[in-house]
């Protein structure tokens, strides 16, 4: 069914993981985490919550490592049953959806909010969708090359701007470390859920992969590179803007870069830049979530995938519009989270398991 | 590809040309770059005490308004101030648009002054909040807190008056007594946190205008409840360190004569010390400079003798300083807006959840060790001024 022209490296499945984990978490982490914790040491439980996620998406690695060729679609009815597997595929396939209809509201929030005021939802969330579908319809390679392409500009326009705000930064915010002992980081993990999940996204796209044996490695960078992000993120967030600060802003992050300007040269103003490569991330992220759920569609029904590309641009359009405000927005997100927590770990290792008592493994066909 | 096709692109092509949905012509744009707020005078008050709480005045300028080189003989003013009263501050903003053919343009507010009798009466973060949640105020426009009239501090006599306040508001590393710029960002989160605020305040007479003192503001109530004069916010400065620049004043130990100290660091440091129920603290400031202007007549700054005597006398400066703010902070303020309260959150975070309720009392109880190191490093081009023997 794949086609042997449908593969990716390992440097793109890196890629591909980075992009897809960093979208919309990022923006609201500080605040959720901080929440939490109530102490500065929010980046520390982000730092926590970040290994303990390498270390789950081994498990996840193994199981898919057991059938190389093939997407969790096909292999979950193998394990544990056709029944089964069809009803586990269609959850995943509707998470998927879910998600990338959520990532799609939450850009065409910010982008109301800050940059098009008057501009329509419509408007933006439309082309953005359209973009979507003419990208998917050319199967994974253009995918994982567009996202070759974006991520690096992603990483120095985000290191620069984030540097800037040194601007305000303030040493005595992050401090004390640990003073309120270890409880505090503990309860933080778990709200970082939301921005830790992409990785579930490896259980289809692996398939792709040239070098199946290297998966772990792809794992391991490509979860370090946005939990760099991450911890960057909440450090300078919090060190601007306090701990009592950062709780009572909507969008901590942008909040950050509009406490200071650059007066004298080119640009005064940096959020701009953020939100350019914000949107990027959002769209590579909006775009896994879009391709995995028609893929799986396709695999499921064992037809062709336009059909299914089409069709469900318009579900993602009603879905990405029903929440009614912005509360709504973070309470989906928030579900989303541990929705795609089931996905990391407890199925995974469940399908696991199982596959190793059963004996299932893939048999190649050579 | 038939023909249909390629009109059909063509025509898609059309898309690309369509502008901006929230596209604004500069020409249009009355942009707002500074803003005061005011109590109102009682005559403007209505029978209902509730209403027209607030009184603002905006400072626009418009790319259009601004007069060119031709006309600069007939004194066109460079701005234009716009006045309203209302209950909140977005009301007032929308009376704006009724009056004024394109409403005010918020993106490049950079000052925002308030005057002295809303700010004994109104909560800060109850004024900012529009400011703080509309997006287009930034949260670096700076805070200054006017004595008198608010609205006064747009209509000073230079060239375009929110302009000079800004500048002024920059001039920190030539003089000792400006507090370090309040951004409408740091206010909010030291709001958010129920810390006391010192914000730096003005005053005018005759259209001319001052910075002279700060404005102490109680957290939690974010009220202003009192002043600190020029020699307080230099003891204060010195307290947290935020001095880039300026001279203290000292007296020659021997001669009395006068010694002109220009700062060029200064670094302190607060230490908290909890031993069962007495809490006290340990300052240590060092200060690096160099000696710019003495009236010591005899005095030969070759030699460390004298150095030593303009080091001792600037020490005592200091102290005099430090002396004078604390005894205003703690004893008749009883507030603490140098960060006391801070260290005391970073060193005994555990003890700490129980002071900061009451902390300004705990502060106005805690016992204060002071520590002054100066060193006059060195005495630019000229090192005595007569030949001695």
């Amino acid at each position: 069914m794949i086609k042997q022209k449908d593969q990716i490296t390992t440097a793109q499945a890196i890629v591909y993981i980075s992009s897809h984990m960093t979208a919309m978490g990022i923006l609201t982490l500080p605040r959720v985490v901080t929440s939490a914790t109530q102490t500065p040491d929010g980046w520390l439980s982000v730092l926590i919550s970040g290994l303990l996620l390498i270390l789950f998406s081994m498990v996840l690695i193994k199981l898919c490592q057991r059938f190389p060729e093939e997407t969790f679609y096909q292999f979950s009815q193998k394990i544990i049953g056709k029944w089964f597997g069809i009803l586990l595929s269609l959850v995943l396939i509707i998470y998927f959806l879910l998600l990338g209809a959520f990532e799609v509201r939450g850009m065409a929030e910010v982008t109301h909010l800050y940059l098009l005021p008057r501009t329509p939802f419509m408007a933006t969330v439309v082309p953005f969708i359209c973009l979507g579908v003419y990208l998917i319809v050319g199967g994974i390679n253009p995918i994982a090359r567009l996202f070759d392409i974006l991520l690096p500009p992603t990483i120095l326009v985000f290191l620069i701007v984030i540097l800037l705000s040194l601007k305000t930064f303030e040493i005595n915010n992050l401090r004390p470390i640990l003073g309120m002992g270890v409880l505090p980081v503990v309860k933080g993990i778990q709200p970082t859920a939301l921005s830790l999940t992409g990785i579930e996204s490896m259980l289809v796209v692996f398939s792709f992969m040239k070098e199946p044996h290297k998966g772990i490695k792809a794992a391991t960078i490509g979860i370090s590179i946005p939990l760099f992000f991450y911890i960057m993120t909440t450090i300078f967030t919090i060190a601007s803007l306090g701990v009592a600060g950062v709780q009572t802003k909507t969008w901590p992050v942008l909040s950050l870069f509009r406490q200071f300007e650059y007066t004298g040269i080119i640009f005064e103003r940096f959020e701009t830049f953020i939100l350019a490569i914000w949107i990027l991330q959002i769209f590579t992220t909006f775009v896994t979530c879009y391709y995995i759920a028609v893929l799986g569609l396709s695999q499921l029904f064992q037809t062709k995938i336009k059909p299914f590309i089409f069709g469900l641009a318009p579900i993602l359009y009603l879905i990405a519009l029903s929440p009614k405000n912005i509360n709504d927005v973070f309470h989906f997100g928030n579900l989303l989270g541990y929705f795609g927590l089931l996905f990391i770990l407890p199925i995974p290792l469940m399908l696991l398991l199982i596959a190793i008592w059963r004996g299932k493994k893939h048999v190649s066909a050579s | 590809m038939c023909l249909h096709h390629k009109l059909f692109l063509i025509c898609l092509l059309f898309f690309i040309l369509t502008g901006c949905w929230d596209s604004h012509d500069i020409e249009e744009l009355y942009m707002e770059i500074g803003a005061a707020l005011d109590k109102p005078k009682t005559s403007t008050l209505r029978r209902n005490k509730e209403q027209n709480q607030i009184k603002l005045t905006l400072q626009n300028i418009s790319p259009t308004q601004l007069p060119s080189e031709s006309d600069q003989g007939n004194k066109k003013k460079k701005y234009q101030n716009l006045t309203g009263v209302g209950d909140s501050v977005l009301e007032i903003f929308r009376e704006f648009s009724l009056k004024n053919d394109s409403p005010p343009y918020g993106q490049h507010l950079k000052v925002l002054v308030i005057g002295e009798e809303l700010l004994k009466e109104k909560n800060l973060q109850i004024l900012l909040s529009l400011f703080n949640r509309s997006l287009e105020v930034r949260d670096s426009c700076i805070l200054l807190v006017a004595k008198g009239e608010a609205a006064k501090t747009l209509k000073i006599s230079t060239d375009i008056p929110a302009f000079t306040l800004i500048g002024i508001g920059e001039n920190e590393s030539h003089s000792a007594n400006l507090l370090p710029i309040t951004t409408n960002g740091k206010a909010t989160r030291s709001m958010a946190n129920d810390e006391n605020m010192a914000i730096q305040s003005v005053s005018t007479k005759n259209g001319k205008i001052k910075f002279n003192s700060a404005a102490l503001i109680k957290g939690g109530v974010n009220r202003l409840v009192g002043y600190l004069d020029e020699d307080e916010v230099k003891g204060l400065n010195m307290l947290t360190g935020d001095i880039k620049g300026g001279i203290l004043k000292g007296k020659d130990p021997k001669t009395k004569g006068l010694i002109a100290y220009n700062i060029s660091s200064v670094k302190s440091s607060i230490t908290p010390y909890i031993e069962g129920n007495h809490l006290s603290f340990d300052i240590s400031i060092k200060s690096v400079g160099r000696l710019n202007e003495d009236g010591v007549h005899a005095g030969n700054a070759f030699s460390n003798k004298f150095i030593h005597r303009t080091e001792l006398a600037i020490k005592e400066e200091t102290e005099r300083l430090l002396n004078q703010t604390l005894t205003r902070l703690q004893k008749q303020q009883k507030l603490d807006v140098a960060g006391f309260g801070e260290q005391v959150r970073i060193h005994y975070p555990k003890q700490w959840n129980h002071l900061k309720r009451n902390w300004d009392k705990y502060f106005s109880e805690a016992s204060i060790k002071l520590n002054v190191s100066i060193t006059v490093e060195d005495y630019m081009v000229k090192g005595k001024k007569e030949i001695s023997q």
